[in-house]
């Protein structure tokens, strides 16, 4: 009851300005867990398709793809990326609320995964989840009281007058108070419906929550209280938390590690503090130079991620990333490229993957087979856009294109003959031709992940491998204001 | 309990208002139950049953033909029989005004203790269901159709009560009752069958008998009489009973089977989905109408053709092929409510299938199930009146509805309109009530809901 009230004094932190915030919150949750090595969940080689069973045999959506870490008793463990990177279905999947394709997630020496009867039970009262929506997480017909105790019913936990009272304790616990008991979700705000579906997670006293976004649906002042009845939970409970989010700033206040999504795979994981503060992988590096005010006072200049991230249906072959890397490896022959015509090599490459798998429709698809006539206009434009010339042989329009040509010799020969594919309808040998020319290591495998650092921190980078250079160097140079 | 005063009370007041009436109750259960066993094929009616009817029988009813007679004869200076020597059209007009007053104070009374339980006893002080009642109260279309509805019910409950005869007398068994009247000089008794003879509605001045009319036998009829001289309105308090038994059997049985088809399909989806797709469109793919008229030729003779004069067939029909439609209004919505949220997270704690759909997902349902299931309701009850007026369906002499206007159907340009007319408004009144009362139950459930869209039910088994 007086907790409702309480996280005011702890707020202050919260509102202040995001300099201060991320310094308070790294001196907080850095403190080192003792049982650094005792991991309650391991995630191995965890795969999940989605296979939407279309009659076309289309390629399933690798939501994710080969994914595998820990997470060690009684920290918090970040998970970050961008939307539709695969981290709630990841976040799912642990739980056995999807189906696993492939790997495996152990538990206690139980793959969870495989688990029936007795013991599935009893996973399912030590793993919990706390959903990102509370409008839409909680049952609107049932009161509060009927939700929260959903759980100890469902597991006939002791009589019905001791659940009773285990709800007015876990109304208290999250900062509710009796009398909500008979009230419907309705009558509450976002924070303390969140509060509702917290209690309701905790019922059963798991050990291990998954918290999938439970803030972003909130208000910036709700935020703050509901993470900091999390650290509270956390500290009184035991609890262990895999933190689903895409709020970076977030994930620094509350995580001691943190591992980051790029489609389907975790490409970096290690403390918090460390990764924020020196982040190994190129797409760490761009998705925390993309917090406001983030560069001010650090080496790091802004990197613009450009685009959107490849169809998961059909990811990249070598690395997930190397369609939009800042740092990707390029080819020796073409090193004299400026960084204009590199970024316009990529556009071009990412417009002729987007036609590959583009859906078309059959009978675009059948004048492709008998190669009559492609709309080619659009490539057209897009190349007189993109470097200046009309591959059609029509006039280029007065202002558009690059003011200089940007590409000569064997570079310009080689996107030429691209287009030449694509304007004969063979968008899927256009890529080819691009990746062929100007593709490098990055294209052709997967990377490792490397051990950065002394701290047990992996990152996923071709560049980590001796005889490149690093990720940050390549940025710096790169994507750097003038002499740092 | 806090404050027990206010439930003592109503409980008081509800104990005499039953009391009332525990007679006629005490009558419906003995009867219900006599019926039930006399329809198993091959069984006779135990002794021990009959005197239980006979028991029921004895106990006094407020509301009743003989606590309130209006059938007696005049011999020349008063009324002999009836109830305070009244006329008999003013001892029926009594009798029929206490029988709406007794049951709409009744309901007014169940409401009360409605809003007594709300403020005094109920924890909650608001719920879901709060909202939709006060939408309801406030939606006069769909207060409309309860009055309605709530007449027609009231019509059912009380047909025996509610008629100037009874059907034994009147209808089945003419000849072996008999009646006393006047003849101007002095009295003579004949039977009912003689009777009606000399007072059928045949279209002429000279041989009709109107509404709210005498015949020459001293007999009122408020509706008047049918060709053959019955009394019209007990054929209609009667036919009302087979209308609500068929349309409640029948929308019952398919909106059970809707149920539970949408909410296994809509919760495991993918091959169950597929197979009641399949099904129900291999279903609605047969000709209704065909169908009801092969079957119910060719189960006419069975022991199952003649329950009920042959009314439970229909309502199996009905039923058999009504669900796809329910099926199909119900299995967007359950598929909706099966992707929300809070069935994920009833799954990850480990809650039982049956449990999430009886509890997370049923009552996001029930209330389509109300708006379809009033509104077949309707249909079904113009599709049984339709199947009676072609001469199928309900076999004579139970009455029904679609029959008395098929009898009327020469007289309809004479003296004698009444025999189609009275029952066809009437129809077309309940069957508009039934669609009312869906239509406030959608807009109360769902204010923001198109009011196009759900009615599509509405006409449902108007073809018959």
């Amino acid at each position: 009851m007086s907790r409702s009230d309480a996280p005011t004094e702890r707020d202050e932190g919260e509102e202040s300005d995001d300099g201060s915030r991320s310094a308070a919150g790294g001196a907080g949750s850095a403190a080192p867990d003792p049982h650094a090595d005792d991991a309650i969940v391991e995630v191995r080689d965890l795969r999940t398709y989605y296979d939407d069973d279309g009659f076309l045999g289309d390629d399933p959506v690798k939501a994710v793809d080969g994914v595998s870490f820990d997470i060690r008793r009684g920290e918090t463990l970040g998970l970050v990326g961008e939307s539709g990177c695969g981290k709630t279905t990841l976040g799912r999947t642990v739980l056995g609320l999807e189906e696993a394709t492939g790997g495996e997630v152990v538990s206690e020496g139980r793959d969870v995964a495989s688990l029936s009867g007795r013991e599935l039970r009893e996973w399912q009262r030590d793993a919990q989840m706390v959903f990102q929506d509370p409008e839409a997480s909680l049952n609107d017909r049932m009161t509060v009281g009927e939700i929260v105790r959903e759980p100890l019913d469902a597991h006939d936990w002791g009589t019905p007058g001791e659940r009773r009272d285990r709800v007015f304790e876990l109304l208290d616990l999250v900062g509710l108070i009796e009398e909500h008991y008979y009230r419907y979700p309705h009558q509450f705000s976002g924070g303390q419906r969140q509060r509702v579906g917290i209690a309701r997670a905790l019922a059963l006293e798991p050990e291990f929550l998954v918290l999938d976004e439970p803030v972003s649906a909130l208000d910036v002042s709700v935020q703050a209280r509901v993470i900091n009845l999390l650290e509270d939970l956390q500290d009184e409970l035991g609890l262990t938390y895999l933190f689903i989010a895409h709020d970076l700033s977030v994930v620094r206040h509350i995580a001691d590690r943190v591992a980051v999504m790029y489609l389907g795979d975790v490409v970096e994981l290690g403390e918090t503090e460390a990764v924020y503060a020196d982040p190994a992988h190129p797409y760490t590096r761009s998705l925390l130079s993309a917090i406001p005010g983030s560069h001010t006072g650090t080496d790091r200049d802004r990197v613009t991620l450009r685009g959107t991230p490849p169809s998961p249906r059909d990811p990249p072959e070598g690395c997930r990333f190397a369609t939009r890397c800042p740092a990707k490896i390029r080819p020796d022959e073409f090193a004299h490229l400026s960084g204009t015509a590199w970024e316009r090599l990529d556009a071009l490459h990412t417009v002729f993957r987007e036609r590959t798998n583009a859906e078309t429709g059959i009978a675009e698809r059948l004048k492709r087979r008998l190669g009559l006539a492609v709309a080619a206009d659009d490539i057209d434009e897009v190349v007189a856009d993109l470097f200046g010339w009309h591959p059609g042989g029509g006039s280029t329009a007065e202002g558009l294109g690059p003011d200089e040509p940007l590409l000569s010799g064997e570079a310009r020969a080689a996107v030429e003959s691209a287009v030449n594919a694509a304007r004969r309808g063979d968008d899927a040998e256009a890529t080819a031709i691009l990746t062929d020319a100007f593709g490098s290591v990055c294209d052709e495998r997967r990377p490792e992940e490397h051990r950065v650092g002394d701290d047990g921190r992996t990152s996923a980078c071709v560049r980590h491998d001796s005889g490149y250079e690093s990720p940050g160097t390549v940025m710096a140079r790169r994507y750097g204001r003038g002499d740092d | 309990m806090r404050n027990p005063r206010p439930a003592a009370v109503w409980v008081g007041v509800a104990a005499v208002l039953f009391g009332l009436q525990a007679g006629a109750v005490a009558q419906l259960l003995a009867s219900g139950l006599a019926d039930a066993v006399a329809a198993l094929p091959g069984v006779a009616v135990p002794a021990g049953l009959a005197a239980l009817e006979r028991a029921a029988d004895a106990i006094p009813t407020l509301l009743s033909r003989e606590t309130i007679p209006n059938r007696g004869y005049y011999d020349g200076s008063g009324y002999v029989g009836t109830f305070l020597g009244l006329a008999p059209d003013v001892a029926w007009l009594l009798r029929a005004a206490l029988i709406y007053a007794y049951s709409f104070v009744t309901l007014g009374w169940l409401w009360v203790g409605y809003e007594r339980y709300r403020t005094h006893y109920r924890i909650a002080d608001w719920t879901p269901r709060d909202d939709v009642i006060d939408r309801f109260r406030g939606h006069r279309w769909g207060l409309f159709g309860v009055a309605v509805v709530v007449m027609f019910l009231v019509m059912v409950a009380f047909a025996p009560a509610l008629s100037p005869t009874t059907t034994a007398a009147n209808l089945e068994n003419p000849y072996s009752h008999e009646i006393t009247y006047w003849t101007g000089s002095g009295t003579e008794t004949v039977t009912v069958g003689q009777a009606n003879l000399g007072s059928g509605s045949q279209g002429t001045p000279q041989e009709n008998v109107g509404p709210m009319q005498y015949d020459d036998f001293g007999r009122f009829h408020p509706f008047g009489t049918l060709p053959g001289g019955k009394d019209l309105f007990t054929f209609i308090a009667h036919g009302s009973r087979i209308s609500l038994v068929i349309g409640l059997v029948s929308v019952g049985l398919s909106v059970t089977v809707a149920i539970v088809l949408a909410l296994l399909s809509a919760y495991y989806k993918g091959k169950v989905d597929l197979g009641a797709v399949l099904v129900s469109d291999a279903v609605l793919g047969m000709p209704q109408l065909l169908l009801l008229i092969m079957l119910s030729v060719i189960l006419s003779g069975t022991w199952i053709g003649k329950i009920y004069s042959g009314a439970f067939v229909l309502a199996l029909i009905f039923a058999g092929t009504g669900w796809p439609a329910m099926w199909r209004s119900f299995r967007g919505p359950a598929l909706q409510v099966s992707n929300r949220e809070w069935v994920d997270a009833a799954k990850s704690f480990g809650q039982t299938p049956t449990t999430i759909m009886r509890k997370h997902m049923l009552p996001y349902i029930t209330g389509y199930v109300l708006v379809y299931g009033s509104m077949t309701l309707g249909g079904a009850i113009i599709a049984i009146a339709g199947l009676s007026f072609l001469g199928l369906g309900v076999n004579p002499p139970t009455p029904e509805w679609g029959r008395a206007v098929n009898a009327g159907q020469e007289y309809v340009t004479t003296a004698s309109w009444h025999i189609s007319l009275i029952p066809g408004v009437l129809i077309t009144l309940v069957v508009t009530g039934f669609n009312a009362l869906g239509d406030g139950v959608r807009d109360a459930i769902d204010p923001e809901s198109d009011a196009e869209e759900a009615g599509g039910a509405s006409g449902r088994g108007g073809g018959a």
